[in-house]
């Protein structure tokens, strides 16, 4: 083991994981928070010829447990370097994150598109709304670079050595289920105080515009490889 | 140009960067207690160059960090400590500058004031080769050359363990 053999409950992961969201981290979770918040609030408003708000949770819960389920799942993966499911992946990291990208974009592009053609709402159904989520959420797992909290420490301490990595993946993947959770609260939360306002609605399609807009930067910034820059400026903030 | 032959393109060409792009250098997975440590030759910040060969008959202490990162900047005076600690025993510190600039790293070297080997990792080929993907990341390997621990994250939140760890491989 890697690590001075910690004992870490299912619990405590999610906790751990989910506070991490609240806290000082949150400056490392900003490699995903705004993007994903992009994404859902680009979603929701998207849809052309919309003008009242449809009920938030019936509306993003499909893709928000999507995007939770593809995230956790690989981000887990990722971390427990030392399974023999991750190793393929790991050591395709940079192809993938540029991949991730691409993907990044032709979700954007989709967004941007259906707020605009009337003659593509047709297609904006829940089951294309978990598709993209799915999309979304494996791409946000291959580009995140996460930064090390304690608890994460001694998870990754398990994950990647052979003899405990299944119990460190089985941890990781409670920690990102902890994490994704708080995030997809705080996008409800959100979206469901901008949709009250008449005025946000008016301006629908500038909102919409704006979320793609961030995911395009978001998918250009993976493939150029900026991604790293990023984090740098983010957590050089907290020094 | 309609829009769906607009769409099909860009996405053919967004496909071609995508596989233009994938020939970069691809990382492996991290490195295991109980492997051999993997060769280097790690750029000194002071010039020349360091190889594992030059550590040979002496524990190891490798850490990989980058100036922006607050669990490196926290874990620095733990390691400063050791390494005066240990100055006298068989046993060598090593820092190495990832994910970062050069000029950055050289500042962040001085800040600290760092009494032991530091050297930049240009390109992350090293990094790459020990499976490293986030700092701080630190390897303790003995002076067979062997990882006997690997730690990822703040050192200074575990100094006791920390401790025992470098007395582990002496």
């Amino acid at each position: 083991m890697g690590q001075g053999g910690s004992v870490i409950g299912a619990g405590e992961a999610v906790w751990g994981g989910f506070s991490a969201f609240f806290s000082i981290w949150q400056l490392c979770i900003l490699q995903f928070s705004p993007f994903f918040l992009a994404f859902i609030v680009g979603t929701f408003f998207c849809t052309p010829g919309q003008r009242h708000a449809p009920p938030v949770i019936r509306a993003t819960l499909p893709a928000s447990l999507a995007w939770t389920l593809s995230f956790t799942l690989l981000y887990s993966l990722l971390i427990a370097s030392a399974l023999p499911l991750s190793r393929p992946l790991i050591s395709n990291l940079g192809s993938l994150r540029i991949i991730a990208g691409v993907l990044i974009l032709l979700v954007s592009l989709y967004i941007f598109l259906m707020g605009r053609r009337a003659s593509l709402a047709k297609w904006h159904r829940p089951s294309t709304l978990i598709v993209l989520a799915m999309v979304i959420g494996i791409s946000f797992a291959l580009m995140y670079s996460p930064c090390i909290t304690p608890m994460l420490s001694d998870i990754m301490g398990l994950a990647t050595q052979r003899g405990t990595a299944r119990e460190g993946w089985y941890l990781a993947f409670l920690y990102g289920l902890g994490t994704s959770i708080a995030m997809c609260a705080f996008a409800w939360a959100l979206i469901a105080v901008l949709s009250r306002s008449a005025a946000v609605w008016r301006k629908a399609r500038w909102i919409s515009d704006a979320c793609v807009l961030v995911l395009v930067v978001l998918g250009l910034m993976n493939i150029s490889g900026l991604m790293t820059f990023y984090k740098a400026f983010l957590l050089g903030l907290a020094l | 140009m309609n829009l769906i032959s607009f769409c099909r393109r860009l996405c053919a060409a967004l496909l071609l960067v995508a596989l233009f792009s994938a020939c970069s250098e691809e990382a492996k997975p991290l490195l295991q207690v109980g492997e051999k440590a993997t060769p280097f030759s790690l750029e000194m910040l002071g010039g020349g160059a360091r190889r594992l060969e030059d550590y040979a008959g002496k524990g190891l202490v490798i850490t990989f960090m980058s100036s922006w990162c607050p669990c490196s900047n926290n874990s620095m005076p733990l390691l400063e400590q050791a390494s005066v600690a240990h100055k006298s025993d068989q046993i060598a510190f090593l820092l190495v500058g990832i994910q970062d600039s050069r000029k950055k790293f050289d500042k962040f070297t001085k800040k600290w004031n760092v009494p032991f080997d530091a050297g930049y990792d240009k390109g992350d080929r090293i990094a790459k080769d020990y499976g490293v993907s986030a700092p701080p990341t630190t390897f303790f390997i003995d002076r067979n050359g062997i990882v006997k621990r690997a730690f990822y994250g703040d050192i200074s939140v575990k100094p006791e363990e920390f401790r025992q760890w470098v007395k582990e491989v002496l």
